[in-house]
């Protein structure tokens, strides 16, 4: 009976300080790890003493003096222990042991031992050192035997569990894989007495704490199987609250409920990392938040509320396939994401041309637009969520906790923006970096600055695409060249060149609406920034697409300035790209940049090497014709024959005359067969332009006048 | 005289067969003009129209005809209502540059001085958008054909006059010689030019005589 009420006491506390410790554990934002592990053990030093009239019982059996000066020594030991001497508590508890030796007196023997290991543990946390955790181990041992000898199954049971507790610390203190199975063993002997009929507190208690000692040996090794285990456990640890709502429903879970679904709904988040099927442990991780928060409510748990909904929120943005975690660290695979997108898109317009790539894309269309209704609803849910949180953070009283979630929020708003091309989603995004950057400074933190700069940028170059183009180029652009105050070359090498490639991309787009030139020039030096990074060997697609991009660059520099060293740029840039774009891996970038290089050389013969030049760019051609079929693309094939023909016209009034000329010839005629008149009036029209003029230089030629016809370019292919 | 040239330099099958490629020619300039109407499609319709121009002249030069020559500059003529000074400078130096060459030619039919004049009007359009600075070359050829037109112009009417405007031309032509003097066919056209500064010079000696 006695115990039993010590029992209910310890309870009592455990709740208590469950509720302290969870309630720190919440501010994982400005604790270190470390001090999770600081569990409750069963039983608190304070209440698990033998009460006093036992050990009078057994002091009367002997001789007076020394018991009571022990005794005294006793009470003086608990004493400092309380208010945290516990120096003098140890000197105290050492004195006492001399009368209260483990032959003579077993259970108060075994009391101060437990006490002594309890103190351990507090300066093993304090102090952080292993060494008293060791202390601890071996003295709780020394009391687990007097109780294994004397038969105490209850006592036995509360210190395997403060045993249990102690090998959880030591674990992650030693980062050793043994002392998770010794934590895990204490534990199970504790539930050997423990079982849920009888003690359903206890139970539930140890068994969210071997909940947390599978999650946290999960960080070392295993992590799915322990990730697994620490669920389950902690779901046989709910097991009690879910008879409690059974009988009198759900309004009454105590706080420590709350706590048990929180680390539940942690366990699912990270499995949902690392499952296949992660949609499942998703929804399950979900499930054990909202569960949590229908005992955290926003007054009487504004911290613990606001930080599951963060989860809630970066749940969602899981879902919605943007983010790995809910940290700004994973900026860089939305970023990622976004690009993909990007280039899905271009890559399936241009695969569109041929009859069997339009199928494709159909189906591809109606599957996309289920995929992006569950990402809508999910990106949904995260910016409710993202905005309960914002209730409780604020500005004043939170500014990290604020500047983390308005981030994210913009995030949310911005890839949902993607998706419902709604410029007020843009404004939110915008609108919600924006209020993390009040918090985040160049200064103060760079990263973070880099970060949201880098977040604001993507919204504003997206928003360009639905309004104010130049305008919002033109804040694309200053926002990455604010995240380039912090990236630099040597010590971000990553972002420096993701950002950098942004950069040039959009400086190309703003350079179709103002200052041509400049812009070119500034895309030109931020692609070269890239590709001091991305370079063949370890990067090779963005190598290859970066130096593609550099060969259209160069070619538009020239078409304004009239610089034929641009012509020489663009024709070293796509041969560089071609190391990567082989016909066997990327024929249609194959054909489309031989396209180019075959009229950039052309070009190049008007300024030197005629001959030499006329020749690469028939050759160029001639290899784009490799993929051009007429068959499969009849209108570059047409294209391609109309260029070839007209490389071959320029030969023709430098070498071999007759023959070029019959070879310009074919050329055009290849072309006529799907320029007719009837499908493409226009291309027909300048195509028999293309072959008047050499009939006409052909009898110029003869006459040794000059000649001066003009040719179109059917469409140049740039 | 350009007959008894031709008579001189080809065979009759020769002729025959540049004719009829020209013939060829023009017959697909046409083709194309059938779809390349200004209203569909202005810039091509220019483009073909100057091409036209330029096949008619050659053909000219094989029929002897005036009215092949007309046909060009009717065709130029056409070309230049789309290609404006201020929207196509380019196309519009290159067809009235085209222009001034048919009207020389077409002189030699009529024997008018105002033909040459309008050669002349048609040039000077040109060097408006061929700078010396932005297209040297063609600003060199063109002060030579406006050279040449100011010296034949000099036979109708104020002989002093034009043969100081053609003598001015012919000096700012040979300027040439320190921009480039790799091409040969360059090199004739310098040494033509100065045996006729030389001529001009006799001519004015003897007119001060």
């Amino acid at each position: 009976m006695l115990f039993e009420a010590i029992l209910i006491a310890t309870i009592i506390l455990f709740l208590v300080a469950i509720y302290k410790i969870s309630t720190k554990r919440r501010n994982h934002l400005t604790e270190k790890k470390a001090e999770e592990n600081d569990e409750a053990s069963v039983v608190p030093y304070e209440e698990s003493l033998p009460s006093f009239p036992q050990i009078k019982k057994e002091i009367i059996k002997e001789e007076i003096y020394p018991i009571s000066r022990a005794e005294e020594w006793f009470h003086e030991g608990v004493k400092n222990q309380n208010i945290g001497n516990y120096d003098d508590a140890i000197s105290n508890y050492s004195k006492a042991l001399e009368v209260f030796n483990q032959k003579e007196y077993p259970p108060i023997f075994a009391a101060i031992k437990n006490n002594i290991g309890t103190i351990y543990r507090r300066l093993a946390s304090t102090e952080n050192s292993k060494s008293y955790l060791y202390k601890a181990v071996k003295v709780y041992k020394e009391a687990l035997i007097v109780y294994a000898n004397l038969g105490y199954k209850t006592e036995l049971a509360m210190i395997q569990n403060n045993l249990g507790v102690v090998y959880h610390q030591l674990a992650n203190m030693a980062n050793k894989e043994k002392f998770f199975y010794d934590a895990i063993k204490s534990f199970k002997e504790a539930l050997k007495v423990y079982d849920i009929g009888d003690h359903p507190l206890e139970y539930t208690s140890i068994q969210n704490n071997i909940g947390n000692v599978y999650r946290d040996m999960a960080n070392i090794v295993d992590e799915k199987k322990n990730l697994l285990n620490a669920a389950s456990a902690y779901n046989e640890a709910l097991k009690i609250f879910k008879i409690m709502t059974k009988l009198s429903g759900r309004n009454n879970l105590p706080v420590e409920c709350a706590s048990i679904q929180q680390n539940l709904g942690e366990v699912y988040s990270r499995l949902a990392k690392i499952e296949k099927n992660r949609e499942d442990a998703i929804s399950m991780a979900i499930e054990s938040f909202y569960n949590a928060l229908e005992i955290y409510n926003i007054n009487t748990h504004p911290s613990e509320y606001a930080d599951i909904q963060t989860q809630i929120g970066g749940m969602h943005l899981f879902m919605a396939g943007i983010l790995q975690e809910n940290n700004l660290k994973d900026v860089s695979y939305y970023i990622e994401y976004m690009k993909k997108r990007k280039t899905t898109k271009k890559s399936t317009a241009v695969r569109s041309t041929g009859a069997q790539g339009r199928k494709i894309e159909e189906t591809k269309g109606h599957i996309v637009d289920k995929e992006e209704e569950t990402r809508k609803e999910n990106l949904s849910h995260a910016i409710n969520a993202y905005k309960e949180a914002l209730k409780v953070y604020t500005l004043e009283e939170q500014p990290m906790e604020y500047a983390v979630t308005q981030n994210n929020l913009g995030m949310s708003y911005c890839v949902l923006a993607g998706i419902t091309k709604e410029e007020e989603d843009f404004y939110n995004a915008i609108e919600a970096y924006n209020e993390a950057l009040k918090v985040y400074t160049l200064e103060e933190q760079p990263m973070e600055y880099a970060v949201t700069c880098t977040n604001l940028a993507i919204a504003y170059s997206l928003l360009s695409e639905l309004s104010n183009r130049e305008e919002n180029l033109a804040n694309a652009i200053e926002s990455y060249n604010e995240a380039l105050k912090v990236y630099t070359l040597e010590e971000q090498p990553m972002e420096y060149a993701t950002t950098q490639n942004n950069l040039g991309m959009l400086y190309w787009m703003i350079a179709e609406l103002a200052d041509r030139r400049g812009n070119l020039i500034n895309a030109i030096n931020a692609y070269n920034e890239a590709l001091k990074v991305y370079t063949l060997k370890e990067y090779p697609s963005e190598y290859g697409s970066i130096n593609k991009n550099l060969g259209k660059m160069h070619f538009t520099l020239f078409e304004i300035t009239g610089d034929d060293d641009e012509l020489s740029s663009a024709i070293e840039s796509y041969h560089k790209s071609l190391s990567i774009y082989t016909l066997e891996n990327h024929p249609e970038e194959y054909a489309e940049i031989h396209t180019n290089v075959g009229n950039a050389y052309r070009e190049l013969s008007n300024f030197s090497d005629a001959e030499e030049n006329l020749s690469n760019s028939i050759d160029a051609f001639q290899e784009a014709l490799k993929v051009y079929t007429l068959e499969e693309y009849p209108s570059e094939y047409a294209t391609i024959q109309n260029n070839l023909g007209i490389s071959y016209r320029n030969l023709a009034m430098r070498t071999d005359m007759f023959k070029n000329f019959q070879k310009a010839m074919e050329a055009y005629e290849e072309a006529l067969k799907v320029y007719t008149l009837k499908k493409y009036p226009h291309e027909y029209a300048m195509l028999q332009n293309n072959i008047g003029n050499i009939y006409a230089i052909m009898a110029g030629l003869k006459t040794k006048m000059s000649f001066d016809q003009e040719l179109p370019m059917l469409s140049a292919n740039m | 005289m350009i007959e008894k040239e031709i008579a001189d330099i080809y065979s009759t099958e020769e002729i025959a067969k540049i004719k009829s490629e020209l013939m060829e020619a023009l017959q697909h300039y046409q083709r194309a003009l059938k779809i390349s109407t200004s209203g569909r499609y202005p810039k091509s319709y220019a483009l073909v129209h100057n091409n036209l121009g330029l096949a008619y002249v050659k053909l000219a030069y094989f029929t002897n005809d005036k009215d092949d020559i007309l046909r060009a500059i009717d065709a130029y003529k056409e070309a230049l209502k789309i290609r404006t000074a201020d929207e196509y400078p380019d196309g519009y130096a290159t067809t009235q540059n085209n222009l001034g060459t048919a009207y020389v030619k077409l002189a030699y039919f009529t024997n008018d001085k105002d033909d040459i004049l309008r050669a002349i009007d048609a040039y000077k359009e040109a060097l408006k958008i061929r700078t010396a600075d932005e297209y040297p070359i063609k600003y060199f050829l063109l002060q030579k054909a406006l050279g040449d037109a100011y010296y034949q112009l000099s036979f109708k009417e104020n002989r002093e006059e034009n043969h100081s405007k053609a003598f001015d031309a012919y000096q700012r032509f040979l300027e040439i010689e320190s921009y480039t003097n790799e091409c040969k066919d360059i090199k004739q056209m310098c040494q033509e030019v100065k045996d006729k500064m030389e001529r001009i010079k006799i001519e004015r000696g003897k007119d001060a005589i």
